[in-house]
C-alpha cells in the first residue's frame, strides 16, 4: 500500500519517488478522475489557482499563505508542468493531494498537459534526468488524458449567475456548456477542435469576435463573445490562466473575465508577482498576490544532475 | 576604413559659443564623411559650395547628444560647436555615423548620451568611447574587474584581448587563486564578487570563452566559485562535490583516442554547467550556445563510435557466450548504448540512421536478447526503449535484421513475439506500456511500407538501398507473417476472456492495462491494416465479442472505456460486415447498460457513452448507421429514453413520423425490414 503522507513529505523535500510509487499513484489517480465530468461542479468558498509550470517552491508558498488543503478547497487551472525544475515533484504533489482529498483540490487540464508539449518544454526532459527512462512521463501523460477540462462554480444559495472555469478560454465550436459533456475528454489534447480551443484560446481586448491565436492553436476571442458566452450560460465571469500576468491577475471585460497566474518570477527571471483568486459563497473575489521567496525553501531551485554518465 | 559609409546629407543648424552665448552660424545640410580622416560637413542650404563647417572627427574627443536632436562638442582647439538637427532621425544618423567611427576609426572618441532625470539633475551614459583593456585579479580590484568586463563585454576588441588574457596568460587560474585564498581566509565579499566575475564571463555568450572553462585545471575552480551566489546569500550548493565523484564516469569499453576521451569529458561538463550550475541563470541565448556546442561534441561522438573499428565490437562481444564479462558490465553496456541512442534521435536523418546501422551490424540484438533475459526490470525497460527509439526512425532496421539468417519466403517475428510477452505477461506497467508502443510502431503500415525510407533516401548508405523498391512487398509479407504467426497469441487473452470471467478475482490492474492495450492495438490494426487482412482475422476470431463483454460491470472503469472507445472506432469505420456483425449479436448490448447505468452521473463513463451514442444519432448519411439506429430503436427504445439524448432522438424521429403520417405499425415494419 502507498503510504501517501510519506510520499507528500518526500515530494515537499525534493527526495526520489520510487517509479512503482509514481506509478501506482498514476493508477489510483485514474480512477479518481473517471468519476469527474468533463466540466466539474465544484462548491464555494474556493481557491483558484493558475499556472504553475514546476515551480515546487513557489507551489509551497502558495499553499504556506492560500493554507494547505483539505483546510482551503483549491482549483488548479492547469499547467502544472514544464518550464520550471521540479515539473515531477510539482505535479506529483498535486496529485497526491488529489488523492488524499479528492473533494478538497481539483485539478482541470492545462495545454502543457500532453505528450507533445511536454516532450518540448522540460518535463520530459526532467523525467528521463531524474529515472533514467521515460516510464514516469509516460504514467503522468496517462493521468494527464484523464483531466477533466474545465470546473463550473455555483454560490452556495445557487442563485448568482455561476462562474466557469477552464485553462485557456472559450470555442467558436462551444455555445453552452452542456456541450461539453458530450466529449470523450481521454485523448492527447487534438491540435483542433472544441477541446483544443477550450486549452489553447487567448482574450484579446482589441477584436469584437473570434480571430486566429498567434499561438497556431485556439483561437483570440474578444468582448462581444464573452458577453455572449456570460449571458447564455448564466456566468459572472470567466476564471481562466494561460497567459502570464506581471500583476497576478487582470480582469478584462468589465469584469467579465480573469486571467491568474501562480508561477512568480516565471522562469526564475521574469520578476511577476504571482496571484490566487478566493471565491466567496457569494461568488464575491479576493485576490492574493504573493512573490517568490527564496528564503522558503531548503535549496535553491535548481535542477538535479544526470544520474549516471557513460563512456 | 571602408567599412565607414559617408551619411545622408541632414538639414541642421549650426552654432558656436562666443563667451557665454551660442551664435547661430546658418542653416544647411550636415554629413559625416571620411576621407583622410572622419569629419563633419555642413553645406549651406541656399549655395552647396559654401562650406559652413567642416570639423575633423579626432582625438579624443567627446561628442554629447542632447535631447533628441543636438550633438555639441568641444574640439581640440577648444572651440565649441553644435549641430541642432531639423529631425531626430537626423540626429541619430549622425550619432551612428560616430559609433562607426569610434569601432572602427578613431577609438579614443566617445559620444555620450545626456539625459534629463526630471528635476534639474543631468545622467550622462555612454553611447561608444575607448574601451579599457581587461585588468588581471588581484585580491583588492574585484569591483573593477568586474565593472571593466561589464563595460567591455560590447567590444569585440576587449573580448580578443580577454580571450588572449584566458588562454594565454592564465586568467582564469588566477580567478582560482584568489578564490582559494578567499574562501580560506572566509573573505565572503571577495567570494561573491568572484562569482559575479565568472557569471559575467558566462554571459558573454561566447562560445570561445565557455570551452575555456572546461579545461581540467579550471572547471573544478569554476564550480567552486559559482558555489557562492550573492543572490542566495543563505546557501551554499555542492558542485565540487557532485564532479569529484568519479564514479559517476562509467567506462565500460576502454576507449584509446584521448581526444575523444577528453571530448566526453568536456561535453558532461557543459551538460552540467547547463543543468545544474547555471540553469537558473540562463537566459535563451547562452542556453542555446551551450547546448549547441554540446550537440556539436555529442556530433563528433557519435561519429567516432560509428566509426571505430573495435568499441562497438568490443561492446557487444560482452554479450557473447563465451565472454567472461561480468553481469554489472554488461548491464552497464545496455545503460551505455540507450544514452547513446537517444542522444542519437537528436540528430538528422543520416547520422542518425549511420548510428543505428552501425549498432545493428556489429551485434545490437545480442543486447538485446541478453537484456530481455534479464532478472532486472531497469535492463527490460531499457531494451525495450532502444527498441522503441530505433524502430521509430525506421521499422525496416530490424525486418533486415530478423529476415538475415532466416527461412527463406518467411519474416521472422523474433522481436514481436518477444515484446507479445512482455505485453500479456511481464508484471511491471511501464514494461507494458513500452511494448505496446512498440508493438504499435511495429504493425504501423506507414513504417513498414514507407517508400520513401529514411535510410534508403540517404545516399550515404547503402544498406537498405535496394529494399527500398520491394518495401511495399516487404510490408505485406510482414504483416501477414504477422497475421499468421503472432496475432493470434497477442489476442489470446481475448479469445479466452471466459477463463477470466470465471475467476473475477483474477481481474486486478495488470488486468486492465493488458487488455487496454489490446483494444487500443486491435482498433489500430482495424483502421490501418488492410481490411481483407485485419477484418477476416478480427471476425473469425470473434474478437469484437471479447471487446464488447469488456464493457461489462465486473471489469474497471478504465478497462471498460477502453473496450467501449474501441467499439467506437469499429462503428466509425462505417463498414458493412462489421456492422451486420455487430447488430447480429447484439454487442451494444453492454454499452446500453452502462449508458443507463451511468444516467444520473455526470461523470467520464458518461460522457464517453454520450460521445457514442450522439455520433451514431447524428449520422444520416449511411446505410451502416441506419441500421445501427434501427437496431437500437427496436432493442433499446425504454432504455434510451430514459436518457436526454435517446429521449430527444427518439422525439425527433416520431415528429417526423407524424408528419409523413405513418402510423406506429408501419414504422416498426419498416424498420425491421
Amino acid at each position: 500500500m502507498l503510504n501517501l503522507d510519506k510520499i507528500i513529505d518526500d515530494v515537499k523535500n525534493c527526495k526520489l519517488i520510487p517509479e512503482n510509487d509514481i506509478q501506482e499513484l498514476c493508477f489510483l489517480a485514474q480512477e479518481l478522475l473517471i468519476q469527474e465530468s468533463n466540466i466539474q461542479l465544484i462548491d464555494t468558498p474556493v481557491t483558484i489557482c493558475g499556472d504553475i509550470h514546476g515551480q515546487l517552491h513557489d507551489l509551497l508558498r502558495l499553499f504556506r499563505i492560500a493554507h494547505d488543503p483539505p483546510e482551503t478547497r483549491y482549483l488548479f487551472l492547469g499547467d502544472f508542468v514544464d518550464r520550471g525544475f521540479y515539473s515531477l515533484e510539482t505535479f506529483l504533489l498535486l496529485l497526491c493531494y488529489k488523492i488524499r482529498y479528492p473533494d478538497r483540490i481539483f485539478l482541470i487540464r492545462g495545454n502543457h498537459e500532453s505528450r507533445q508539449i511536454t516532450s518540448v518544454y522540460g518535463f520530459y526532459d526532467e523525467c528521463l534526468r531524474k529515472y533514467g527512462s521515460a516510464n514516469v512521463w509516460r504514467y503522468c501523460c496517462d493521468v494527464f488524458d484523464y483531466l477533466a477540462l474545465g470546473a463550473f462554480i455555483q454560490s452556495s444559495s445557487g442563485n448568482d449567475d455561476g462562474v466557469f472555469c477552464v485553462h485557456g478560454g472559450l470555442s467558436p465550436a462551444i455555445e453552452t456548456i452542456d456541450e461539453i459533456r458530450l466529449i470523450d475528454r481521454k485523448q492527447e489534447v487534438p491540435h483542433d477542435g472544441s477541446m483544443c480551443d477550450l486549452l489553447w484560446s487567448d482574450p484579446e481586448e482589441n477584436i469584437p469576435a473570434w480571430a486566429v491565436s498567434p499561438r497556431g492553436a485556439g483561437y483570440l476571442f474578444g468582448y462581444s463573445e464573452t458577453e455572449r458566452f456570460l449571458f447564455r450560460n448564466k456566468l459572472s465571469l470567466i476564471a481562466r490562466a494561460h497567459q502570464l500576468v506581471m500583476e497576478g491577475y487582470k480582469e478584462v471585460f468589465d469584469g467579465g473575465l480573469v486571467t491568474v497566474w501562480s508561477a512568480p518570477n516565471y522562469c526564475y527571471r521574469c520578476g511577476n508577482v504571482a496571484a490566487v483568486l478566493t471565491l466567496d459563497d457569494s461568488l464575491n473575489r479576493e485576490y492574493t498576490v504573493f512573490e517568490s521567496m527564496l528564503q522558503d525553501c531548503n535549496e535553491i531551485p535548481t535542477k538535479k544532475p544526470v544520474a549516471d554518465y557513460f563512456l | 576604413m571602408d567599412s565607414v559609409q559617408s551619411t545622408a546629407p541632414r538639414r541642421v543648424k549650426v552654432y558656436t559659443l562666443e563667451g557665454d552665448k551660442w551664435i547661430d552660424r546658418g542653416t544647411g545640410y550636415c554629413s559625416g564623411e571620411v576621407d583622410n580622416g572622419p569629419y563633419f560637413i555642413v553645406r549651406n542650404e541656399n549655395d552647396a559650395s559654401e562650406t559652413l563647417l567642416k570639423a575633423n572627427i579626432e582625438g579624443s574627443t567627446q561628442y554629447q547628444k542632447q535631447q533628441d536632436t543636438l550633438i555639441v562638442w568641444t574640439d581640440n582647439e577648444g572651440n565649441d560647436y553644435a549641430l541642432s538637427f531639423q529631425e531626430p532621425e537626423g540626429c541619430l544618423s549622425l550619432c551612428e555615423f560616430l559609433i562607426n567611427i569610434q569601432h572602427n576609426v578613431e577609438p579614443n572618441i566617445s559620444l555620450v548620451a545626456v539625459i534629463s532625470n526630471g528635476q534639474d539633475g543631468e545622467i550622462t551614459e555612454v553611447i561608444a568611447g575607448p574601451v579599457p583593456e581587461p585588468c588581471f585579479p588581484t585580491d583588492d580590484n574585484l569591483v573593477d574587474v568586474i565593472e571593466l568586463l561589464n563595460q567591455g563585454s560590447k567590444s569585440n576588441k576587449f573580448r580578443e584581448t580577454l580571450l588572449d588574457f584566458i588562454e594565454n596568460r592564465n586568467y582564469l587560474n588566477k580567478l582560482i587563486e584568489i578564490f582559494e585564498r578567499s574562501e580560506k581566509n572566509r573573505n565572503l565579499m571577495n567570494l561573491y564578487y568572484l562569482c559575479d566575475v565568472v557569471k559575467t564571463l558566462v554571459f558573454y555568450n561566447d562560445s570561445a570563452i565557455l570551452e575555456t572553462f572546461l579545461d581540467d585545471d579550471v572547471i573544478m575552480g569554476l564550480v567552486a566559485i559559482l558555489e557562492y551566489d550573492p543572490e542566495f546569500p543563505n546557501y551554499k550548493t555542492n558542485n565540487r562535490e557532485y564532479l569529484k565523484e568519479t564514479s559517476r564516469f562509467k567506462e565500460v569499453i576502454p576507449i584509446n583516442d584521448n581526444e575523444i576521451k577528453t571530448l566526453i569529458k568536456k561535453t558532461f561538463r557543459l551538460q552540467f554547467l547547463k543543468d545544474v550550475v547555471l540553469a537558473r541563470l540562463l537566459d535563451d541565448l547562452t542556453f542555446n550556445c551551450i547546448s549547441t556546442m554540446i550537440h556539436l561534441n555529442e556530433g563528433q561522438i557519435l561519429k567516432f563510435i560509428t566509426d571505430d573499428a573495435s568499441f562497438l565490437n568490443d561492446l557487444f562481444g560482452l554479450y557473447d557466450m563465451q565472454s567472461e564479462a561480468t553481469i554489472k558490465k554488461r548491464r552497464e553496456g545496455i545503460q551505455l548504448i540507450h544514452q547513446f541512442v537517444l542522444i542519437a534521435k537528436k540528430f538528422q536523418q543520416t547520422p542518425r540512421s549511420e548510428f543505428y546501422i552501425a549498432l545493428f551490424n556489429k551485434g545490437l540484438f545480442k543486447l538485446i536478447l541478453f537484456a530481455f533475459k534479464d532478472k532486472l526490470t531497469d535492463s527490460r525497460i531499457l531494451a525495450t526503449e532502444i527498441i522503441v527509439t530505433i524502430i521509430e526512425h525506421d521499422v525496416l532496421l530490424f525486418n533486415k535484421l530478423e529476415t538475415d539468417d532466416e527461412k527463406e519466403n518467411e519474416v521472422d517475428m523474433t522481436l514481436v513475439t518477444i515484446l507479445i510477452d512482455v505485453l500479456i505477461n511481464d508484471s511491471n506497467v511501464g514494461l507494458k506500456t513500452q511494448s505496446f508502443e512498440a508493438l504499435k510502431v511495429l504493425l504501423d503500415p506507414v513504417n513498414i511500407e514507407s517508400p520513401s525510407s529514411p535510410i534508403g533516401s540517404s545516399p550515404a548508405s547503402d544498406l537498405n538501398h535496394n529494399e527500398t523498391h520491394d518495401s511495399i512487398s516487404i510490408g505485406n509479407e510482414y504483416l501477414q507473417s504477422f497475421y499468421k504467426n503472432a496475432a493470434l497469441k497477442l489476442f489470446l487473452p481475448i479469445i479466452k476472456l471466459d477463463e477470466l470471467k470465471s475467476d473475477s478475482s483474477k481481474i486486478n490492474k495488470n488486468i486492465t492495462i493488458t487488455y487496454s492495450s489490446l483494444c487500443e492495438l486491435l482498433n489500430f490494426m482495424a483502421k490501418e491494416h488492410e481490411k481483407p487482412l485485419s477484418r477476416s482475422f478480427i471476425l473469425e476470431n470473434h474478437l469484437l465479442v471479447g471487446i464488447s463483454e469488456l464493457i461489462n460491470k465486473s471489469f474497471s472503469n478504465q478497462l471498460r472505456l477502453s473496450a467501449l472507445r474501441c467499439l467506437k472506432s469499429i462503428i466509425m469505420l462505417d463498414d458493412e460486415f462489421y456492422t451486420r456483425y455487430i447488430i447480429q449479436n447484439d454487442l451494444l448490448k453492454d454499452f446500453i447498460s452502462m449508458l443507463d447505468e451511468s444516467n444520473d452521473s455526470n461523470n467520464m463513463v458518461n460522457s464517453t457513452c454520450l460521445n457514442l451514442l450522439n455520433i451514431i444519432v447524428n449520422n444520416d448519411t449511411s446505410i451502416n448507421f441506419r441500421l445501427l439506429k434501427n437496431y437500437l430503436i427496436v432493442n433499446y427504445k425504454s432504455i434510451l429514453k430514459k436518457n436526454f439524448l435517446g429521449r430527444q432522438w427518439i422525439l425527433s424521429i416520431s415528429d417526423k413520423e407524424e408528419e409523413e403520417d405513418d402510423d406506429d405499425d408501419d414504422w416498426k415494419r419498416l424498420l425491421k425490414s
